[in-house]
């Protein structure tokens, strides 16, 4: 693997997040006018179903965009430092960090992101303090300290 | 003179037009960039879009301390604009898009929040190191 597909996983996610936000709200505003659109091409599905989809598309695509990073890290240990253990991310993330010097700046906004995660997981929180742009350019940062190829 | 050969006519008259456009936009960073002493490194890649077909357009990395911006034209016939060209910063992949309405560049961020500053060298040294993430 190499770093750069790391980056272009984290740049899809992206680009299919602005893609679906615009879709789910042009939807929205159409159907403003015409409160039938909806029903006339899915059975069953409603306004309030897009509804609460545009409100929940960025903590959705936020989890992706974590699946990716979690991946990248694992796929790292893995290969490129032939760690046959699959530890907790947040020693996944230390350890990693200590091997490649990763600056205490950049590790402290990528386990904001990891604290982030969990408490959407396992604390059910709905609200991002962070904005998925704040996320991804942590994620980013934090994997720009991954050698090239490995 | 067969329709098609019109159509033809036309959409490689709007593609140069097009090109034409981006050569000058990177002309300008290029230009922006080496008076702020940033390196820089100007490739081609290569665009297929359905009306224009495919083609090579210019490609610039630009080189900060601290990160690099890439200058990536993605396209001529957007939804909303003529013609679209991403700036995107490494390693924070933070993006601004640079649309072309009304025959000029207008910022927009991935929020899609319109910056309502003019296209300049010196709008374009404040965003390149802000895409960075530099204080």
């Amino acid at each position: 693997m190499t770093r750069q597909d790391a980056f272009s996983a984290l740049i899809s996610v992206r680009d299919e997040f602005e893609a679906t936000k615009f879709a789910v709200g042009h939807v929205l505003r159409l159907s403003d006018r015409d409160p039938s659109l909806v029903g006339q091409y899915v059975t069953g599905l409603s306004r309030s179903d897009l509804q609460t989809c545009q409100r929940n598309l960025e903590a959705t695509y936020f989890l992706c965009l974590f699946a990716v990073f979690e991946g990248t890290l694992r796929n790292y240990s893995k290969f490129g430092r032939k760690r046959l253990k699959e530890p907790p991310m947040e020693r996944l993330m230390d350890s990693i960090g200590r091997y490649r010097h990763i600056s205490p700046q950049h590790m402290q906004n990528a386990h904001a992101v990891r604290i982030l995660r969990n408490d959407m997981i396992h604390e059910h929180q709905q609200e991002l303090r962070l904005t998925f742009h704040d996320c991804k350019s942590h994620l980013a940062t934090y994997l720009s300290w991954l050698p090239p190829l490995w | 003179m067969t329709l098609q050969s019109d159509d033809t006519q036309h959409w490689q008259q709007q593609r140069d037009q097009w090109l034409g456009w981006l050569d000058q936009l990177v002309s300008d960073i290029a230009a922006w960039s080496e008076h702020e002493g940033w390196g820089v490194n100007r490739e081609q890649k290569t665009v297929t879009e359905p009306l224009l077909g495919t083609y090579s357009a210019p490609v610039l990395h630009v080189q900060i301390s601290g990160g690099r911006i890439q200058v990536n034209p993605i396209g001529l016939h957007m939804i909303g604009a003529e013609g679209r060209v991403d700036l995107e910063g490494w390693p924070t992949l933070n993006r601004v898009k640079l649309v072309r309405r009304q025959e000029q560049w207008q910022i927009v961020t991935d929020s899609n929040v319109p910056l309502r500053l003019p296209w300049c060298e010196q709008t374009f040294v404040q965003l390149a190191q802000d895409l960075i993430g530099m204080p």
